[in-house]
């Protein structure tokens, strides 16, 4: 009756220990998702600084005197200097274009699995047969229990020439689009706060903070 | 200890609002795309036109020009905007009020 009303209490000392081990995996996972966030949040920061600059001198040559004109010039050059940084990874990926259009007129064949482990650039991987790996139950989910049996080792298959090149081609480029996107992002929000504070002016910033100020100019005995 | 409190907090944030930034950032890639054929396109004009594929724009030029005019002529009109327009000024003694009454200003009560 007791072990029926607590079923907790009935656990084996395995099935704490895999109890444990998922719990501090999930924790582990949640910190190092947060640790990821705090990257991207400090890259964007820095990605976000190349606004200012570029809008500095038109600021300080009084060429852009109002918030619409930072604005829409601001929107401008963002957009110049995203497509300046993004020419070499759509090159990237339009070399990756091109290899499957040629790959697809001599083979004849136009859908096929990049990855396949005999024709694909999966025969360059080491690849583990999860489907057939050994399995135990604890609180009703099989949980891999063994280290799945190798399925391929790297090998280069003539076949799947084209999947050589386009494979790294669509991670090169698609990882630099991502990134050039994550500085577009970043400059186009860094704009929208700088076009507020540059041409607003507001006795909230520091040069009018009194206390700080009068902390600062009045003489300390002894000075 | 707190900071790994906070990061496991901001992680749990994160993969809770994970489908809205990978839809955000989807959506804003489309839109950068589009963006990039629209600057190839201008790209191609100014080539034509015997200017830099991405060419300078016109405040940019006039902006350079100004400031090497400053540059050369010796003058430093570079403050900000924001700073002009929110001059540190000291008031004057006649604008401010006196503090402290002099004797003989309330006799008229």
């Amino acid at each position: 009756m007791f072990d029926s009303k607590f079923p907790i209490l009935t656990l084996s000392e395995n099935e704490k220990r895999v109890l444990i081990t998922l719990v501090v995996l999930i924790l582990l996972v949640f910190v190092i998702v947060g640790y990821i966030g705090l990257l991207v949040e400090k890259t964007m920061k820095k990605q976000g600084k190349r606004a200012s600059t570029m809008m500095y001198d038109v600021v300080t040559a009084k060429v852009v005197t109002t918030e619409k004109g930072f604005r829409r010039l601001g929107h401008k050059k963002n957009n110049q200097l995203f497509a300046r940084q993004a020419t070499p990874a759509f090159l990237i990926l339009t070399l990756a274009g091109i290899i499957y259009i040629i790959n697809g007129a001599i083979s004849k064949t136009w859908l096929f699995n990049l990855f396949d482990k005999d024709t694909g650039f999966g025969s360059v991987m080491w690849l583990w047969d999860f489907a057939h790996v050994k399995r135990v139950q604890v609180f009703g989910m099989w949980i891999i229990a063994d280290w799945p049996p190798l399925l391929n080792t790297p090998h280069f298959v003539a076949a799947a020439w084209a999947s050589y090149i386009i494979v790294p081609c669509l991670f090169v480029g698609g990882t630099w689009l991502l990134v050039t996107t994550q500085a577009h992002i970043a400059r186009a929000f860094k704009l929208k706060r700088l076009a507020k504070t540059v041409f607003n002016p507001s006795l909230e910033t520091p040069e009018f903070n009194q206390n700080k100020n009068d902390a600062e100019t009045t003489p300390t005995k002894g000075s | 200890m707190l900071e790994f409190l906070k990061r496991f907090g901001l992680g749990i944030l994160y993969i809770i609002i994970s489908p809205f930034l990978v839809a955000f950032l989807a959506l804003w890639l489309l839109y950068n795309i589009i963006i990039y054929f629209v600057e190839v396109i201008r790209g191609i004009k100014h080539f034509f036109k015997g200017e830099k594929f991405f060419a300078p724009f016109p405040e940019d030029v006039q902006a350079k020009a100004l400031l090497n005019t400053y540059t050369a002529t010796g003058t430093t009109n570079k403050e900000a905007p924001a700073q002009q327009a929110a001059p540190t000024q000291t008031p004057t003694p006649e604008a401010t009020p006196a503090v402290n009454p002099t004797p003989g200003d309330n006799q008229h009560v």
